[in-house]
């Protein structure tokens, strides 16, 4: 997505940051260029989002290394919010980003010893951790905290992928069924707990996974990824020592999926031939199955 | 083990694809000439793959399929693996995501490849390639890969760097895309057709 810079208006910046901000999404180089382009000299006109666009800005410029940015815009938070802790974690933030993590422990720990219930400089303080590296201590970390503060999917999502990074599959699925606790009907955390299923194999864990495929295909019935997903555990199950009166089934569904995958991909697809591409699924999965009719 | 090339269009994906996710780790595959010359393998092309959770193998055995038989059709084979580590500092070949699939791609594929990308050198003024390029090493009957340090050139070296370097100032790694992108949206190609003209084509676009 290619912003005009020249075109923009102020109040158009400002929602577009307002958009950013809600989807939590990444764009610090954008946000970085439109700050200095258009917004730095009219944000006293944003009234009560000013704070929040500073904040924003903040993260933004540490991101991308912008420095001279980020220190003037946390001058001007703390101006006007002296002594307050959101400020100060702006300042441990600043040593993050510089990789001065002694530092920066040391202020999020003052701002912890102040504020026992704040959770932001416990995520900081792990995720320094897994800046330097420190895999397992991350873990170990970030268990102690979610113990604490249980209810904060954001790090129960973080959890599953540090497992899923150091192989351990089994513990990944369970930090996943604890975001799906929080966000039942997203199809995006049936489809990625369908995988982790798959990723660990055996009859069981692949029943499983097409059942969550299944459930992700009932709340969105076009994610690609879900149908594809779908399409190779039904074909895992029917190789497998199933009952042949199942094994027909899965085979049915398994060309269903196939068949919407390359319905939905050849429609748009630009790359040549794509459907060809995807019949050799069919070819290299297919040829396994026995015919039993 | 053998000597690798790297085509300038390999290696332009290969950096724009880690360069468009700079917080994320990413993957692909590198396509290669099928037969080689004496001892030198000549990586034409990369596809990139994935820039989120690449630990899980459904959507990973699907695209190694289809791309199996992309390079079928063009007359290549999948000659190789790249990977950059999420992690700024890691550039060792252990800590880098999903090496299991390098193993599979050189139990088809001999004197498969794998490039694990520095991320340290992949900077907007590049003085040398940011990848270390390892092969495989393993004796017949041990159990697993074992990959070594191998022997690569870039194809016109100094220009290529440039180039790329050039591209990267301008922004032009936002447009790659992988199989990622096209399993959220069929419309994105991963072929990265667009990409194939050459580096000086590009910079008249950018």
């Amino acid at each position: 997505m290619s912003l005009n810079y020249e075109e923009m208006s102020w109040s158009d910046v400002r929602d577009q940051f307002r958009k950013w901000r809600e989807e939590n999404t990444r764009h610090s180089e954008e946000v970085v260029q439109l700050w200095v382009a258009v917004l730095e000299d009219k944000v006293h006109k944003t009234g009560n989002e000013r704070h929040l666009i500073l904040e924003q800005v903040i993260i933004a410029a540490l991101d991308t290394a912008r420095f001279d940015i980020a220190t003037q815009c946390t001058k001007q938070l703390a101006v006007e919010f002296p002594g307050s802790l959101r400020v100060m974690k702006f300042k441990a933030m600043r040593y993050e980003a510089l990789e001065q993590y002694d530092e920066a422990d040391e202020v999020l720990d003052a701002i912890i010893a102040k504020d026992e219930t704040n959770a932001a400089p416990r995520k900081r303080k792990i995720a320094i951790l897994k800046a330097r590296g420190r895999r397992v201590e991350t873990i170990k970390e970030l268990n102690e905290y979610l113990k604490k503060f249980m209810s904060d999917q954001e790090a129960w999502h973080e959890l599953c992928n540090l497992y899923l990074a150091e192989g351990e599959y089994g513990k990944a699925a369970f930090c996943m069924e604890e975001v799906l606790l929080h966000n039942p009907h997203s199809h995006l955390i049936h489809q990625r707990l369908a995988e982790i299923r798959y990723t660990m194999g055996g009859v069981e864990n692949v029943e499983s996974a097409r059942t969550y495929y299944s459930q992700a295909l009932k709340l969105n019935p076009r994610n690609l990824r879900a149908l594809y997903g779908m399409y190779l555990s039904c074909n895992f199950l029917a190789n497998s020592r199933a009952v042949s009166s199942k094994r027909k089934e899965l085979q049915k569904l398994a060309s269903w999926a196939l068949e919407q995958v390359a319905e939905q991909t050849t429609k748009q697809s630009t790359i040549k031939n794509n459907d060809k591409l995807i019949l050799s699924l069919e070819a290299a999965l297919g040829n396994l199955e026995i015919k039993s009719n | 083990m053998c000597d690798y090339k790297l085509s300038e269009r390999a290696y332009s994906k290969l950096i724009f694809h880690a360069a468009k996710y700079p917080h994320q780790a990413v993957n692909g595959l590198l396509l290669a000439e099928k037969s080689s010359k004496g001892s030198l393998v000549e990586i034409v092309d990369a596809i990139p793959l994935f820039h989120q959770c690449l630990y899980v193998t459904p959507m990973a055995e699907v695209a190694l399929m289809q791309i199996d038989a992309y390079a079928e059709r063009e007359g290549l084979v999948i000659g190789g693996y790249y990977a950059a580590s999420e992690n700024f500092y890691e550039n060792q070949i252990d800590k880098t995501p999903a090496t299991k699939i390098a193993d599979k791609i050189q139990e088809n594929f001999k004197n498969a490849c794998f490039a694990v990308v520095d991320n340290k050198l992949v900077t907007l003024q590049h003085d040398r390639p940011a990848i270390q390029v390892y092969g495989c090493t393993s004796e017949s009957g041990s159990g697993s890969t074992r990959w070594s340090k191998a022997k690569f050139t870039l194809a016109q070296s100094s220009q290529t760097l440039e180039g790329v370097s050039l591209l990267l100032k301008r922004g032009a790694m936002r447009d790659v895309v992988d199989f990622d992108n096209h399993l959220d949206n069929p419309e994105n190609d991963w072929t990265n057709d667009f990409l194939n003209q050459s580096l000086n084509d590009l910079q008249k676009l950018y």
